[in-house]
C-alpha cells in the first residue's frame, strides 16, 4: 500500500565536516519568492514562457515618488530626468514620464525614442561623449538641453551656431576628484585643474554660445554619501568662479546619478540592505551643500538628477527554470590557472570537494550586470533544507556563462523555479541577442493585472534586418 | 557512528559527516542490505518526489557514499 | 537582582584569537551567576569547549549573509535561551548591527554599540583624516578597490606594505606578486575596499578602553606587546603607563564620543619618537581578560552600564609592570558535542 502522505523531499547529500566550517545556518535560511507584486510565479511563467523579465509598476513609482520626497523637501527647485541608457523600454520610460521626470538621453537613438514617447525638446537633456551632427541640429532646433562633454563638440556647436542672435545656452560637463576610485575623466572637463576655467574662457569668446549649466556624473553605484557632498561643494564654486569670470549667471546644477540600488557587487562584504544608502542621506548630501554654499539671498540654481539605477533596478525581476542539476568538482584554483596555460589540467580526483551546480534556462546574454553585480536568487517554493554555495549557470553553450559562482541555495530540481533580483537596471538596453530569442517582458499593476510590455522575440523579429544576396536565395 | 539526525562518525578514519534527511534514510537502507532499485522505489514512495529527480539524486549519493567508502560497488 | 543573561560571540581560541573566551571569564569573575550564550559560526571555535565556557551554544550565519537572516535566527535562540544582554565581539557583527539598536531593543536586549558615523570614522579607510583631526601619526593608509588600484598606491608607498581586509586580517607583502595574492584574498573573504598601509617599524602597543559616549573614557589599559607571532599577533605584553599614550588615546576619545570598548593598535617609531596608529578596533581585544586579572574589568563594567543603564565609576588604572602571555592548552569535547550543532537545521 501506497502512503497517502509523502514526507517533504531534501536531496540525499552527504558532507565532509572537515572541509568547513561545522555550520548549518553559516548562510541564513533559505527565502522563497512565490508571487511577484501578489501575482503568482508559475502563473506568470504559464501565461508568458521562462524566462520572463518581470517590472513591478507599483516598485517603480514608489521609488520614484520617494527620490522626488527626498530631494524636493529639502530643495525647492529640483528636476529628475529619467535616464533613458538604464532602461528604454517605452512603457518603463512613460511610467517615469508620468511621474513627472523629462528624459536624459546620450544618442540621437535615445532622443528619437523621448521624442516618440512624447518628451518636448525642450525637457530632454543631451548628454554623452559622442552627439552626431544631424542630432545636434535636431536639438538646437528642439530646444533640448546640451551638455558638451568635449572641446571638439564645443567647437563645432560654436560653427553651427555662427551667426545666432540669441545665443545657444549649453552647459559643460565637469569631471571631479571626490573620493570615488576611479575618477570618471572620460567625461567632460577637470574641475579640478584648472581644465574648465580655460574652457570657460573660450566659451566667452563666442558670443553665440551661453554657459548656464554645469553637469557632473561622478560615478556608478556610490555607496558613500559624502562623495556627493564635496563634489556639491566643488560644483558651486566652480559655478561661482565662472560667473566671475562673466560667463553670466549659471542657471543649473545637474549632479547626475549614480546612486546605488539594491544590488549587490562582488566583493560587498555587508548585504545591501545593510550597505546601500537611503536616498534622504544622497539628498541631504546633495541639497544640503549646494544651499549652504549658494550666496546667501540669490535664487538657487535649478537642481536636476538623472538617477538610473536606484528608481528601475529594484523593481524588476527574472524568473527562470532550473533544466538541469548536476556537481561541480572545485578545482585548484592554481592548478586551474595553469591548465589555461597548457600546464598539466586539473585532474579530477576521487573525493575532491565539489558543490551543487544548476543550469537555468537563462545566460548572462540577458544578465550582463552580473559582470559586476551578483543578484539574489531565490527559489519559487519554499525548501526546508540549508543552503549550500551553489554555482548557478546559464543556457548558453559556453564555459563563461556562470550567472554566479556561489549563490547560496538549497538542493533544487529539474524544473524548479528561481527569482533573479534586482535585475532592472541594464540588463534590458545590455542584453544581447546570442543562441536563442530574448524573453518576454511583463509589467505587473498595483491590481494584479499583467501588462506585456515586450514581446518574446522570434525568428521573423531576429532575421529582420538581414539581406541574403540573389545568388544565395536558393538553398537548393 | 551514525545518530538519528544524520551525524556520522568513523571511528577508524577520525572522519565525521552530515547526511540530510533523505540522506540517512538511504543509508539506513544500505545498513538493511536494501538493493539501489529498491531504495530508489522506498524514497519514491516516502517522499514528495519526482522519479527522475530521485534517480538522478540517488546515483549522485550513492558516488559519493562509495566515495567515503561505505560501499564498495 | 537576577543574575544577567548574556549572549555572545567570538569563541575561538585558536591562531586568531577572539574575545570571547576572555569575555566570559571577565564577566563570570563579576557575575558568578551570569547565564552566558555563545554564538558561533563554527562548531570548532574552541572557547565552546573550555572550563567554565558559555552555559549554551548556537550556530548562527555569517554576518554577511545580512540582518534579516542574523534577526531571524536570533529569535529562534532567544525563545530556547531568553537573554537581556547582547555583546557582539566581531567587527563584521558590529558592522551589521550598528544601526539596528532598534531591532535589537525590541527583543529586550541590551546592547552598546558606537553610531554608524563613527563608525565609519574610525575605519581602516578614513583613519588618515581623524589621525589629522586628533594630530596623532598615521602611516600612508589608502582604500584599494581592485588590483589595478593595488598596483598604483603600491607604487606610491613602497614594499613591503601592510595588507589589510576591511574588517579583519591583515598580510604584510614585499613584491607586487604577493601584493596581488594578498589582496585577492582579503577581498574575497571581506569584501572591498582592501586597505594598504605603509608599514613602520617599531615596537607595537595596544590599548584597550570603554569610553562613555560622551567624549570621555571609563577605563583604559596600555600595552607593550612584548612577543609577537609570525602573523603579528601579540603573544605578550606588558602594561606601561605612559602619559604620551594615554593623551593619545584620549584625544581620539573625545574626537570619536566613543561609545563601549574599543582597541587602539599603534607602533613607536623609536627615531621620531612618535606613536604612529594603525588601528582603531570597535570591540574588545582577545586580551581582555588580562586586565580584569590586574584589577580592572572591563567586561564587568560594560555588562555594569547595561544592567544599570550607567556607567559604573572609573576604572582603576592598571599599574606599570603586569604582563601577560598567551598560553595555549587543549580543551576537551567529545564529537557528540559536535553533532549537536552540526544538525540542527531544519
Amino acid at each position: 500500500m501506497t502512503p497517502t502522505l509523502r514526507l517533504p523531499y531534501i536531496r540525499p547529500t552527504l558532507s565532509r565536516l572537515n572541509q568547513g566550517p561545522v555550520n548549518p545556518f553559516r548562510l541564513g535560511t533559505s527565502p522563497s519568492c512565490p508571487d511577484i507584486d501578489g501575482i503568482s510565479v508559475p502563473e506568470l511563467t504559464r501565461e508568458h514562457g521562462s524566462p520572463l523579465f518581470v517590472f513591478s509598476e507599483t516598485a517603480l513609482r514608489d521609488a520614484y515618488r520617494a527620490a522626488h520626497r527626498a530631494f524636493s523637501r529639502r530643495y525647492p527647485d529640483v528636476q529628475f530626468a529619467w535616464s533613458y541608457k538604464t532602461n528604454y523600454l517605452n512603457a518603463i520610460c512613460r511610467v517615469f514620464h508620468q511621474e513627472g521626470a523629462i528624459a536624459e538621453v546620450v544618442s540621437g537613438f535615445e532622443y528619437e525614442k523621448a521624442r516618440h514617447n512624447g518628451i518636448e525638446g525642450h525637457n530632454i537633456i543631451f548628454n554623452g561623449p559622442h552627439k552626431e551632427k544631424a542630432d545636434v541640429e535636431r536639438a538646437i532646433a528642439e530646444g533640448a538641453m546640451l551638455q558638451v562633454d568635449n572641446i571638439d563638440e564645443l567647437l563645432h556647436l560654436g560653427e553651427i551656431t555662427k551667426g545666432r542672435t540669441e545665443p545657444l545656452p549649453i552647459a559643460l560637463r565637469v569631471h571631479l576628484s571626490t573620493g570615488v576610485q576611479t575618477v570618471w575623466s572620460k567625461f567632460g572637463f577637470s574641475g579640478d585643474d584648472g581644465e574648465l576655467q580655460q574652457v570657460v574662457r573660450r566659451i566667452l569668446a563666442m558670443p553665440q554660445l551661453r554657459l548656464v549649466g554645469l553637469h557632473c556624473h561622478i560615478g556608478t553605484f556610490i555607496l558613500e554619501p559624502e562623495w556627493y557632498r564635496i563634489a556639491a561643494k566643488k560644483m558651486v564654486a566652480l559655478a561661482l568662479n565662472a560667473e566671475a569670470m562673466g560667463a553670466g549667471p549659471i542657471r543649473y546644477l545637474n549632479m547626475g546619478g549614480g546612486f546605488a540600488s539594491h544590488a549587490r557587487l562582488h566583493f560587498q562584504y555587508l548585504p545591501p540592505e545593510q550597505a546601500t544608502p537611503s536616498m534622504d542621506r544622497y539628498a541631504e548630501a546633495i541639497c544640503d551643500t549646494i544651499t549652504a554654499e549658494w550666496p546667501q539671498g540669490r535664487t538657487l540654481p535649478k537642481l536636476y538628477l538623472e538617477t538610473g539605477r536606484a528608481l528601475v533596478d529594484d523593481a524588476g525581476y527574472l524568473i527562470s527554470t532550473v533544466v538541469a542539476v548536476k556537481r561541480r568538482t572545485l578545482h585548484d584554483p592554481v592548478a586551474t590557472a595553469l591548465a589555461a596555460f597548457g600546464k598539466n589540467g586539473p585532474a579530477t580526483v576521487a573525493g575532491a570537494p565539489s558543490q551543487n551546480a544548476l543550469v537555468l534556462d537563462a545566460g548572462i546574454n540577458l544578465m550582463y550586470t552580473t559582470t559586476w553585480y551578483q543578484p539574489r536568487i531565490l527559489p519559487v517554493r519554499p525548501c526546508l533544507d540549508a543552503p549550500t554555495p551553489t554555482t548557478v549557470f546559464g543556457c548558453l553553450c559556453m564555459n563563461i556563462d556562470v550567472l554566479r559562482e556561489d549563490a547560496p541555495l538549497p538542493g533544487l530540481t529539474t524544473g524548479d523555479q528561481v527569482v533573479m533580483h534586482p535585475v532592472g537596471a541594464y540588463n534590458q538596453t545590455q542584453s544581447m541577442q546570442f543562441i536563442t530569442y530574448r524573453p518576454a517582458v511583463v509589467m505587473t499593476g498595483p491590481g494584479g493585472q499583467v501588462h506585456l510590455i515586450r514581446r518574446r522575440e522570434n525568428l521573423e523579429y531576429v532575421q529582420e534586418m538581414e539581406v541574403v544576396p540573389s545568388h544565395l536565395q536558393n538553398p537548393e | 557512528m551514525l545518530n538519528d539526525r544524520g551525524f556520522a562518525f568513523d571511528p577508524t578514519s577520525g572522519e565525521t559527516f552530515q547526511l540530510s534527511t533523505t540522506g540517512l534514510r538511504i543509508v539506513r537502507l544500505l545498513q538493511q542490505d536494501t538493493g539501489h532499485e529498491k531504495i530508489l522505489e522506498h524514497v519514491i514512495e516516502e517522499f514528495e518526489v519526482e522519479p527522475n529527480t530521485a534517480s538522478r539524486d540517488l546515483a549522485d549519493f550513492l558516488l559519493s557514499v562509495k566515495q567515503v567508502g561505505w560501499i564498495s560497488e | 537582582m537576577n543574575p544577567p543573561r548574556l549572549i555572545l560571540s567570538g569563541l575561538h581560541r585558536g591562531e586568531n584569537p577572539q574575545p570571547g573566551a576572555g569575555l566570559i571569564k571577565s564577566i563570570r569573575a563579576q557575575f558568578p551567576g551570569a547565564f552566558i550564550i555563545g554564538l558561533v559560526y563554527d562548531a570548532m571555535e574552541s572557547g565552546i569547549y573550555m572550563v567554565d565556557g558559555p552555559d549554551q551554544v548556537y550556530a548562527m550565519p555569517y554576518p554577511t549573509s545580512g540582518a534579516q537572516a542574523y534577526f531571524r535566527r536570533l529569535d529562534e535562540i532567544l525563545a530556547l535561551s531568553p537573554a537581556d544582554i547582547l555583546i557582539p565581539t566581531l567587527d563584521a557583527e558590529i558592522e551589521l548591527l550598528v544601526h539596528l539598536e532598534e531591532e535589537i531593543t525590541r527583543r529586550g536586549l541590551r546592547c552598546v554599540l558606537p553610531d554608524k558615523l563613527t563608525l565609519q570614522r574610525r575605519s581602516k579607510a578614513n583613519l588618515t583624516e581623524l589621525a589629522n583631526l586628533c594630530d596623532v601619526a598615521v602611516p600612508d593608509t589608502q582604500p584599494i578597490y581592485d588590483l589595478s588600484g593595488a598596483y598604483a598606491v603600491s607604487r606610491g608607498l613602497e614594499f613591503p606594505l601592510m595588507v589589510k581586509g576591511q574588517y579583519y586580517d591583515a598580510k604584510k607583502v614585499q613584491h607586487e606578486g604577493e601584493l596581488a595574492a594578498a589582496v585577492s584574498r582579503l577581498a574575497a573573504e571581506w569584501g572591498a575596499p582592501v586597505i594598504l598601509q605603509k608599514c613602520v617599524d617599531g615596537p607595537e602597543f595596544n590599548a584597550l578602553g570603554l569610553g562613555d559616549g560622551k567624549g570621555g573614557l571609563v577605563g583604559l589599559c596600555c600595552i607593550r606587546k612584548t612577543i609577537l607571532s609570525d602573523k603579528g599577533k601579540g603573544l605578550g605584553g606588558i602594561t606601561i603607563n605612559d602619559p604620551r599614550l594615554t593623551d593619545l588615546c584620549e584625544r581620539l576619545v573625545r574626537e570619536l564620543k566613543w561609545n563601549g570598548p574599543f582597541e587602539v593598535e599603534l607602533i613607536l617609531d623609536e627615531k621620531r619618537g612618535e606613536y604612529f596608529l594603525i588601528e582603531i578596533n570597535p570591540r574588545f581585544p582577545a586580551w581582555v581578560d588580562f586586565p580584569s586579572q590586574c584589577g580592572a574589568n572591563f567586561a564587568g563594567a560594560l555588562v555594569r552600564r547595561l544592567l544599570d543603564g550607567v556607567w559604573p565609576a572609573s576604572l582603576p588604572t592598571c599599574p606599570a609592570g603586569h604582563f601577560y602571555l598567551r598560553h595555549q592548552i587543549e580543551v576537551h569535547g567529545h564529537v557528540n558535542q559536535i553533532a549537536e550543532l552540526a544538525g540542527t537545521y531544519a
